[in-house]
């Protein structure tokens, strides 16, 4: 089964469906036409520059150059979680890049290395869309912990305290802040996969049975790649979080930011 | 080796150590501070049970709240601080846990100096209730038993009948043991609270304004539970002139 591409012409008539919901927001002058559009356009460029240069990793199908772009691509990650998260970016830069990379290569070498075992451990085919995809979910699972157990620490420093003061050491009087926050970071999750292939079909399955999978390999596809961002968002929002306490406060367990 | 000397040698590494800490000196290295904290280990467990401020003063948001405060709360001695509000007297109660730091001047616990190496050695033995504050728990059960789950009061073994006896001091109806938080009131809680910090049985308890909340015959009640209690050394905060004469001492800060 050979996929139908979409050529320029039809691809155009295609993005002529945004004039719909554009004259209706227009309409009723909710002001978001001109963000709308920029965000198009914008998801258009960026989509673009990484099918030109997935291209080009495709072709070389190279580990190095695979393993430096999941490099950069952790850095790119860490860097928004931290600006989302308004956490100084010196401190936390490296420790939180380092959480993310460890949890991407704790998974895909599990994942990739038993489960899948493709020809090559990191071909470009699998590791590439496996580890971006993680770290998409990742991000957002961590955005989410960081700022609930950072803002509950904050208002509830009494809590914390009492902890320390009646012998906790700096680790357990951590727990019920790490308890709200993998709560938080991690009931949406619980959440899309009870209902997952009953309301929407997943993103993963459509693609590839799109690209002309049998539906059955594609659902076993969906079925790993929920179970793996599960795995590994847990895992980085884990690391993330001992790496941040470890960092975030002095020995007296004062916040030091 | 001789032992003659091996015991000269510890002696004067402890005298040294001493040295450096009462100097506030921080360049004793790290052989000279293990050996040093282990003899201070054993020197503090057969010396009473003290909480030291030696020439304190506290600076807060560039004012300043007070200074030279030099004051012994010895074995077995129930002090309470009072004094005007904002004055401080929390700053101060929470320097003894190294929540906050003095600007001058320095704190002993049990001879060791409230500092980076000692603060985990420091609070275990102590007990801590603050200004009123909620726990995130869902039921009174999970509130009392909530400093149990802590490694360093496992082994001391959560006594039912123990907690029965003091509700009965503080006329608590057992039954609220069983109850939600939402269903009970400020003044239950803040007694249950106390409950839970006196069950871990620690040598010295340091508690903000533990009557805020309670009626008259309530916090008679509670000063009578706390003035028998076993504890060793006790800070209270307190406005409450039921406390002050109850107590050993009253030391006015401000």
């Amino acid at each position: 089964m050979e996929i139908i591409d979409i050529d320029f012409l039809h691809f155009g008539l295609g993005l002529l469906l945004l004039l719909i919901p554009a004259f209706f927001l227009a309409y009723f002058k909710t002001g978001l036409v001109k963000s709308t559009l920029i965000a198009a356009a914008r998801m258009i460029v960026q989509l673009f520059l990484i099918g030109f240069y997935l291209g080009y990793l495709f072709e070389w199908n190279n580990i190095w150059i695979n393993l430096t772009w999941i490099i950069v691509m952790s850095g790119v990650a860490s860097y928004t979680v931290l600006k989302r998260t308004q956490l100084p970016f010196k401190q936390l830069f490296i420790p939180v890049s380092g959480a993310l990379l460890c949890s991407i290569f704790t998974i895909d070498f599990y994942f990739l290395g038993w489960v899948v075992q493709p020809e090559q451990l990191f071909e470009t085919r699998y590791f590439i869309p496996i580890s971006g995809m993680i770290l998409g979910n990742m991000l957002s699972a961590n955005v989410i912990a960081l700022n609930s157990f950072y803002g509950s620490i904050r208002r509830d420093e009494l809590l914390f305290r009492y902890r320390l003061g009646n012998g906790a050491t700096q680790h357990e009087a951590c727990i019920p802040f790490i308890r709200e926050a993998l709560k938080q970071s991690f009931s949406p999750t619980i959440a899309s996969m009870s209902v997952m292939g009953l309301i929407a079909l997943p993103g993963t399955m459509t693609g590839q049975i799109l690209g002309g999978s049998a539906p059955d390999v594609a659902i076993k596809y969906q079925i790993m790649i929920m179970i793996t961002i599960f795995a590994s968002s847990l895992i980085s929002v884990l690391i993330t979080l001992w790496v941040f306490y470890r960092r975030a406060f002095d020995k007296f367990g004062n916040r030091k930011y | 080796m001789n032992p003659a000397l091996f015991y000269a040698d510890f002696f004067s590494i402890f005298i040294f150590y001493r040295y450096a800490i009462d100097t506030r000196s921080t360049k004793c290295d790290r052989r000279t501070e293990k050996y040093g904290n282990l003899l201070l280990h054993l020197y503090s467990k057969f010396t009473k049970n003290m909480i030291e401020f030696r020439d304190t003063s506290f600076v807060y948001d560039k004012k300043l709240l007070f200074e030279h405060f030099t004051e012994t709360i010895g074995d077995h001695e129930k002090v309470v601080f009072s004094g005007p509000s904002g004055i401080g007297k929390s700053t101060l109660l929470s320097a003894i846990l190294g929540f906050t730091h003095p600007n001058s001047g320095s704190i002993f616990v049990d001879n060791m100096p409230v500092d980076a190496v000692h603060i985990g050695d420091i609070r275990k033995r102590t007990a801590y209730l603050p200004q009123e504050f909620m726990l995130p728990y869902q039921t009174v059960k999970e509130l009392i038993r909530s400093p149990y789950e802590l490694k360093i009061n496992r082994q001391n073994k959560f006594s039912e009948e123990r907690m029965f006896e003091l509700f009965d001091r503080l006329q608590l109806e057992h039954d609220l043991y069983e109850k939600q938080v939402h269903e009970i009131s400020g003044g239950q809680r803040q007694r249950i609270m106390l409950i839970a910090v006196l069950m871990l049985k620690r040598p010295i308890l340091l508690i903000d304004e533990p009557t805020s909340a309670l009626d008259s015959q309530s916090i008679e009640r509670t000063i009578e539970l706390l003035k028998t209690d076993a504890v060793r050394s006790m800070i209270a905060i307190s406005h409450d002139a039921r406390f002050i004469s109850a107590f050993d001492r009253n030391i006015k800060i401000g």
